[in-house]
């Protein structure tokens, strides 16, 4: 997997690369907003003022955009902050995971990988609210879609503003 | 048309109808008012509450720039028909979402947000409501809402309360119309009679008065006007007639006048006439007149003569107080005093003063003043201090001289000069207040001396006893002999000083009598218990001898007492191994019931010329027997004066070597001030409140034999009875004092049992006195319905009646007694005594220490003495019976003190005996003690 990616990314060149970022900074700013909406349960920080740690299962560059993104960003008191993980890396060290359309063949691993840790889960894959992912969206031109499969999110014990429930298709079933 | 001059009926109906119309649209504005008031608040907040639900509907699509989702909110906005327009804003102001209403305008909606809350139009209310997330502002909620709502409700309240208003203005109009009448009809009804009154000029007319009110008042006051003017009108008309029949009168009298004249002129005439006959008849009397005055100079010159021979002062003075004339005797006893008056001309100047030798007497006191006023005075005193030698005294007899008419123009005064006289009787005063001081100071110095003498020898002899008692116990045989001695020299000390203070209270006659029914079986029976001890001494027998029905007397029980008892003491003193006989006897002498005691003994006898200074003091038999016998040799001497003051006598028949008679006569009934007694009216008073034995057994039947029956047992129970022979006297003496209990015979004249019982049963202050009914004939039912405590049947059995009544008396029971003295050798002596009583006893010092124990606990009895420091007796009976708790504690005195009569009547009625203590506690005292404790110291039957 790791190849073909690295072989899209390779092929595609700088013309294509200038657009993936402003994806990727769109994507980035939307998970940011999305955490605004969010609330973890206080065992997931140490300190009152531990920073929401989003891991990134991606790219360098990708990982790179959320950092832009998030420089100097808070929510409720705690700073934003992006890690880049790889599969193979321990997942339950992050508050959000987010992962991306290319890496959604993975998504099914999510819940034993996790085992209800209080880590919500993000994908820009359409399918993955149904497959193992809490959260799926894709950014549209004046419009997100979103899908929350709310089941999951009680599992990790993760709350989700019904803000933003009200804009989602409410998805069930947590072995979906 | 002036509404002044409008009627008053419709003055009233315009006032009541404004009146009410006002305040209907004041209520009706006003209501008004607050209510658009509130309504525009309800829907500004309406409006806000709906644009923040919008608002925190839209956060996350406005944070996701989702317009879609917030175009999606809005349109729901489309249930609501009176809102206009909605918009969302993001954060630059621009319009992110819009929402346009069925009758809004698209192109309505402001361009840019603004400021933040609602905004009113005039057919609009706008409110812009922030947006904030992560407390950040990200956008702007708009929305517009149409008035339209609001102006219909304005108008739909304006239109039905016009309507409302018309229809009360129509009620209020046809209420009032209708209740003006009540006002004005009286009104018109009074200027209705009014026209008629200045028209008709009838002041008879009066107008209906139908109400109480300030209407219905005018009415009565115009109803009185006119009664006033139809009065007024009469009595004019009257007074018109009387002047008439004046003039009537007046023309009569001028002809009488005239006819008058004419008769007088004729009179004159004859008058001349009998002028010439009287100067004739003057001259005979003025020869006349010079004779008589030849011969009043001669009597003039006589009665001068007499005048100045006399050996009393003269004075005569003018109607003015002037003197005009005073004789040789008034000059030598005033002589330059009575110049200088002469000189002024005036009594008052004499310069006399009131006898009490200083006050100037006054004008209008003086004699000559008093007899120009008219009185005669006879004796009047007055001083002068400087005429004579030390001043003089002057008994003034002063008369009016009366003119023809009887009025006083002159008085004279004769004056008698009493100066010696005079200093006679101040010296006699003088002497008299020296006598009467001394007898004081000596009836002190015996009071004092009876309390202060006896007070330390009753220590000796009480102490003196307990020692006896102590070394007996422990075994100390060795100062028993001495001990006794000294006993017995302070019982001789103090017989010795009782006996010379007796004597010598006789002889100061201070010696009082208290006169008082007893009775004389139980006189002797107490007598007998006394001194049965003392004739067992010598080894004596005793023997009574006593005649029938001796009954009862009335004497001074004490006095009687002790004559008996020295009697009696004597001779068992002067008798061994013999025989001592009381006998009593009864007898009438000239109409007079006597009471005759004798007392008879085998003893040593008494010669002739012993038996004549026998009842002299200090005599006794001869010198020797005093230290044989002991005694005072006052005893006979006292019981010869005592029975001397109770009426009665005493006498003596002896052989030398067989033993003596002694034989007391005295009155039974007693008669107090048939004696020189001293008792004054307030003893003789208390002596009567007295007369009843406390705590007496009341015996009432009209069978003489049956009441001494019973009394007797009585007796022989311990028991005072008081006997009375009907219903009446009966329940005369329960009401006097209470009885313990009743014994009570139902067949008697007059006044029967049952009424008696039903008499006594309606006196709240005996109904709980035990009453117990004899009677022949058995009605046990109607005994007990009427309230009967037993009932018995005749003939009695003196014992089941005794027992009965003991019964029904609260028996003796371990009473409580308060001791109050302040010799603690006294209280001891009472504490021992009680003590083996089986009494509970209490001490006290003085009287504030007796009611601090009486407030810790009520006692049963108080033994009280009077002489003590701090309280004394009398003041702690005053505050006792003060107090609601102490009111009824029986108190009994006991005091060393001579009572005198007026300290006996401040006792009278808080105390049920005084008993006089000379001393020798343990023969007299101690038995009288277990006497009082047996009578009064029972317990309440409840306690």
């Amino acid at each position: 997997v790791l190849a073909i990616c690295l072989h899209i990314f390779a092929s595609s060149g700088t013309a294509r690369a200038s657009s993936t970022a402003d994806v990727d900074a769109r994507t980035a700013t939307f998970v940011y907003q999305f955490a605004m909406f969010v609330a973890w349960p206080a065992s997931a920080f140490l300190g009152a003022h531990d920073p929401i740690v989003v891991g990134v299962v991606s790219s360098e560059a990708t990982a790179d955009a959320f950092d832009r993104v998030f420089q100097g960003k808070s929510i409720k008191g705690r700073r934003i902050v992006a890690r880049r993980l790889s599969w193979a890396s321990e997942l339950r060290t992050c508050h959000l995971l987010f992962v991306p359309v290319t890496e959604a063949q993975h998504v099914e691993e999510l819940p034993t990988r996790l085992e209800d840790a209080p880590v919500l889960t993000m994908s820009d894959d359409q399918t993955a609210a149904r497959r193992g992912s809490v959260v799926a969206f894709a950014l549209q031109n004046k419009r997100v879609n979103l899908e929350i499969n709310v089941d999951r999110a009680r599992l990790a014990g993760v709350g989700i503003s019904s803000r933003v429930l009200r804009l989602a298709r409410i998805r069930r079933g947590g072995d979906l | 048309v002036r509404v002044r001059n409008l009627s008053i009926r419709t003055k009233i109906t315009l006032i009541a109808l404004v009146t009410s119309t006002s305040v209907l649209v004041l209520a009706l504005a006003s209501f008004l008012v607050w209510d658009l008031v509130s309504f525009r608040e309800q829907l500004s907040h309406d409006l806000t509450s709906q644009a923040q639900l919008i608002g925190s509907n839209g956060t996350a699509a406005v944070a996701f720039e989702d317009a879609a989702a917030a175009s999606d909110m809005l349109m729901g906005l489309q249930s609501k028909p009176e809102i206009l327009n909605a918009a969302m804003y993001d954060i630059d102001g621009t319009v992110f979402a819009s929402f346009v209403g069925r009758a809004g305008l698209p192109s309505a909606l402001p361009k840019h947000p603004g400021l933040p809350g609602t905004h009113w139009g005039s057919d609009t209310l706008e409110v812009f409501e922030p947006l904030y997330l992560n407390e950040q502002r990200i956008g702007t909620v708009f929305v517009r809402s149409d008035l339209s709502l609001y102006h219909q409700r304005l108008r739909r309240f304006i239109i039905s309360s016009s309507l409302l208003l018309v229809v009360a203005a129509a009620f209020a109009l046809l209420l009032s119309a209708r209740l003006q009448v009540l006002i004005s009809r009286p009104i018109i009804r009074l200027k209705a009679s009014m026209q008629e009154v200045s028209t008709r000029r009838d002041y008879t007319v009066r107008v209906e008065q139908d109400s109480t009110d300030e209407i219905g008042e005018m009415i009565g006051g115009f109803n009185a006007m006119l009664a006033e003017i139809e009065r007024g009108d009469a009595a004019l008309q009257e007074a018109h007639d009387e002047l008439q029949l004046r003039t009537l009168h007046l023309e009569q009298e001028v002809g009488d006048r005239v006819r008058a004249e004419r008769e007088l002129k004729a009179l004159a005439g004859t008058l001349e006439q009998r002028v010439a006959e009287r100067s004739a008849a003057a001259e005979e009397r003025a020869r006349e007149l010079a004779r008589s005055e030849e011969e009043l100079r001669h009597q003039t010159g006589t009665l001068q003569s007499i005048l100045h021979s006399m050996g009393d002062g003269v004075l005569v003075t003018d109607e003015n107080g002037r003197i005009t004339l005073y004789n040789d005797a008034a000059e030598q006893t005033l002589h330059t005093m009575l110049h200088q008056a002469s000189m002024l001309r005036d009594v008052h100047a004499l310069g006399f003063v009131m006898p009490d030798m200083v006050t100037p007497y006054p004008d209008d006191q003086m004699p000559m003043s008093r007899a120009l006023r008219g009185e005669a005075v006879d004796a009047a005193e007055l001083f002068h201090p400087q005429a004579g030698d030390g001043g003089t005294w002057l008994s003034v007899n002063a008369r009016p001289l009366r003119d023809d008419d009887g009025v006083p123009r002159s008085a004279v005064a004769v004056l008698r000069d009493v100066s010696e006289q005079k200093r006679v009787e101040v010296a006699l005063v003088r002497a008299r207040d020296a006598a009467e001081a001394a007898s004081r100071a000596k009836s002190a110095f015996l009071a004092n001396m009876s309390h202060e003498l006896r007070t330390p020898l009753n220590a000796i002899i009480g102490y003196s006893e307990m020692m006896q008692e102590d070394a007996e116990d422990r075994g100390q045989v060795e100062y028993l002999g001495d001990l006794r001695k000294v006993h017995e020299a302070g019982k001789h000390l103090l017989a010795l000083i009782n006996d010379v203070l007796d004597l010598s209270k006789i002889e100061a006659g201070r010696t009082e009598l208290h006169i008082e029914p007893f009775d004389v079986s139980a006189l002797i029976q107490d007598l007998l218990t006394t001194v049965r001890p003392l004739v067992a001494k010598n080894r004596n027998v005793l023997d009574t001898d006593l005649g029938p029905a001796l009954g009862s007397m009335r004497s001074d029980i004490t006095k009687v007492r002790q004559v008996l008892l020295n009697l009696l003491s004597n001779a068992s003193k002067f008798t061994s191994e013999g025989r001592v006989v009381l006998g009593v006897s009864r007898s009438s002498v000239d109409g007079r019931e006597w009471v005759q005691f004798r007392v008879t003994d085998s003893g040593i006898g008494i010669t002739r010329e012993q038996r004549e200074r026998l009842f002299q003091e200090f005599a006794q038999a001869d010198a020797s027997t005093a230290r044989k016998f002991g005694g005072t040799g006052l005893g006979l001497a006292i019981s010869k004066r005592l029975c001397d003051l109770m009426g009665g006598t005493i006498s003596v028949d002896s052989e030398h070597g067989l033993g003596s008679t002694f034989a007391v006569s005295l009155p039974a009934d007693l008669q107090p001030g048939i004696r020189p007694a001293e008792a004054d009216t307030t003893a003789s008073e208390v002596d009567r409140d007295a007369a009843l034995p406390p705590d007496y057994v009341l015996v009432i039947d009209d069978d003489a034999a049956a009441r001494e029956l019973i009394a007797r047992h009585l007796r022989k129970e311990g028991l005072t009875a008081v006997l009375a022979a009907s219903g009446a006297e009966g329940l005369a003496l329960a009401r006097r004092a209470r009885p313990l209990a009743i014994s009570l015979d139902v067949l008697m004249p007059q006044m029967d049992g049952w009424t008696v019982l039903a008499a006594l049963k309606a006196d709240p202050s005996l109904a709980d006195v035990p009453v117990v009914m004899l009677t022949i004939v058995g009605e046990h039912s109607r005994g007990y319905a009427l309230g009967a405590a037993d009932y018995l049947q005749k003939p009695i059995d003196g014992a089941a009646l005794a027992a009965v009544l003991r019964r029904r008396i609260p028996t003796i029971a371990r009473a409580d007694v308060l001791v109050v003295d302040d010799d603690e050798s006294a209280r001891k002596v009472l504490a021992r005594h009680l003590h083996a009583l089986g009494c509970e006893s209490r001490m006290a010092e003085d009287g504030a220490i007796a009611l601090e124990r009486c407030a810790e606990r009520r006692p049963d009895l108080v033994l009280l003495d009077l002489v003590m420091p701090t309280m004394d007796g009398f003041e702690f009976l005053e505050q006792l019976r003060r107090q609601p708790s102490g009111n009824d504690v029986r108190v009994v005195v006991i005091s060393g003190k001579d009572v005198n009569p007026a300290e006996r009547a401040r006792l009278n009625g808080q105390v049920i005996q005084i008993v006089q203590k000379h001393g020798s506690e343990c023969d007299t005292l101690l038995p009288e003690v277990t006497r009082l404790l047996k009578t009064h110291a029972r317990r309440d039957a409840a306690a």
